[in-house]
C-alpha cells in the first residue's frame, strides 16, 4: 500500500459515510507514521510488503 | 539515513482533491451555460452578419442561409449544453429569444425594441421560471416526504447500520489501538486494519 492507495480507500469510505471525522484523522495520522517509518533514502515512501 | 520530509497529510490531500473536483465541475457547468446561452443568441446571427457570402447554398441571400443554419445549429448547441448540467439562469436566455421568435412567426413586422414585445418576452420568461420553480418545489417536497418515510422505516426496522459501522470503526482505529494494542504491534495493526477497510464495499 502507498499513499495514493490510502487516499483512495479513505475517500471511498468517507463518501459512503462510514468514516467519522475523528476516525478519518486518526487513520490519516497512522498512515503518515507508517509511510514515514518505511521511507527509504530519497523519496520512496512505499510501505514495505510483508515477506 | 534520516531524511526530513514535510508532513503531507492525507486528510489535507483529501480536502484538496475535493476542492479540485468542485473547481472542475464549476468550469464544466460554466462552459455548458455558455453553450446554452449561445443556442439562443445564435438565432439573431442573421441580423448582425454584415457580409454577403459568395456561395449561399441555394438560398436567396446570405441572411436567409445564416438564419436557416442557425435554426439547425441552435438545438444541437442546446442539447450539448444541457448534457453538462448548465446553471439554470443560462436557460432563460434561449427561452427569452425563442419566445420572441414565436411572436415574430405571427407578427413579423414588429421590431425587436418594441416595448410590448419586450414586455411579453420578459413576462413569459418570468412565467417560465416561476413554473419551473413551482414544479421543482413540488417534487422536492415529495422527495423529502419519501426520504422522511424511509428514515422512519429504517429506524423502525433498526436498519440504520451506517451509524453503527461508524462507531465500530472509531472503536477499532482509536480505542482498540490506544488501549488494547501494545506499542510494538501498532504498525502491524495499522496495516491490517487498513487492509480490512480496503475490503469494505469493494
Amino acid at each position: 500500500m502507498n499513499k495514493n492507495d490510502a487516499v483512495a480507500i479513505l475517500s471511498r469510505l468517507e463518501e459512503k459515510g462510514i468514516l467519522g471525522e475523528t476516525a478519518l484523522k486518526e487513520i490519516n495520522n497512522d498512515i503518515f507514521d507508517l509511510l514515514k517509518e518505511n521511507m527509504n533514502e530519497g523519496n520512496d515512501i512505499r510501505v514495505q510488503e510483508e515477506v | 539515513m534520516n531524511v526530513r520530509v514535510p508532513r503531507e497529510s492525507v486528510w489535507k490531500k483529501l480536502a484538496t482533491t475535493r476542492y479540485d473536483d468542485q473547481v472542475l465541475k464549476a468550469i464544466i457547468r460554466t462552459f455548458a451555460s455558455v453553450l446554452v446561452a449561445l443556442s439562443g443568441i445564435i438565432l439573431f446571427a442573421d441580423k448582425v452578419f454584415p457580409y454577403e457570402l459568395s456561395n449561399n447554398f441555394g438560398f436567396s441571400d446570405t441572411q436567409t442561409f445564416i438564419w436557416v443554419f442557425s435554426q439547425t445549429l441552435a438545438p444541437l448547441l442546446l442539447i450539448i449544453g444541457l448534457v453538462f448540467r448548465p446553471y439554470f439562469i443560462s436557460i432563460t436566455i434561449p427561452v427569452y429569444i425563442y419566445f420572441i421568435q414565436m411572436y415574430w412567426v405571427f407578427s413579423p413586422g414588429v421590431r425587436f425594441d418594441d416595448a410590448l414585445l419586450q414586455l411579453y418576452a420578459l413576462g413569459t420568461v418570468a412565467g417560465f421560471v416561476t413554473l419551473i420553480a413551482a414544479i421543482n418545489w413540488y417534487f422536492h417536497n415529495a422527495t423529502n416526504q419519501r426520504q422522511r418515510t424511509i428514515s422512519q422505516l429504517e429506524k423502525a426496522l433498526d436498519l440504520n447500520l451506517i451509524g453503527g459501522i461508524q462507531s465500530l470503526i472509531h472503536f477499532i482505529v482509536v480505542d482498540v489501538k490506544r488501549n488494547y494494542v501494545a506499542e510494538r504491534d501498532r504498525k502491524r495493526f495499522v496495516k491490517d486494519y487498513m487492509a480490512e477497510l480496503d475490503k469494505i464495499d469493494r
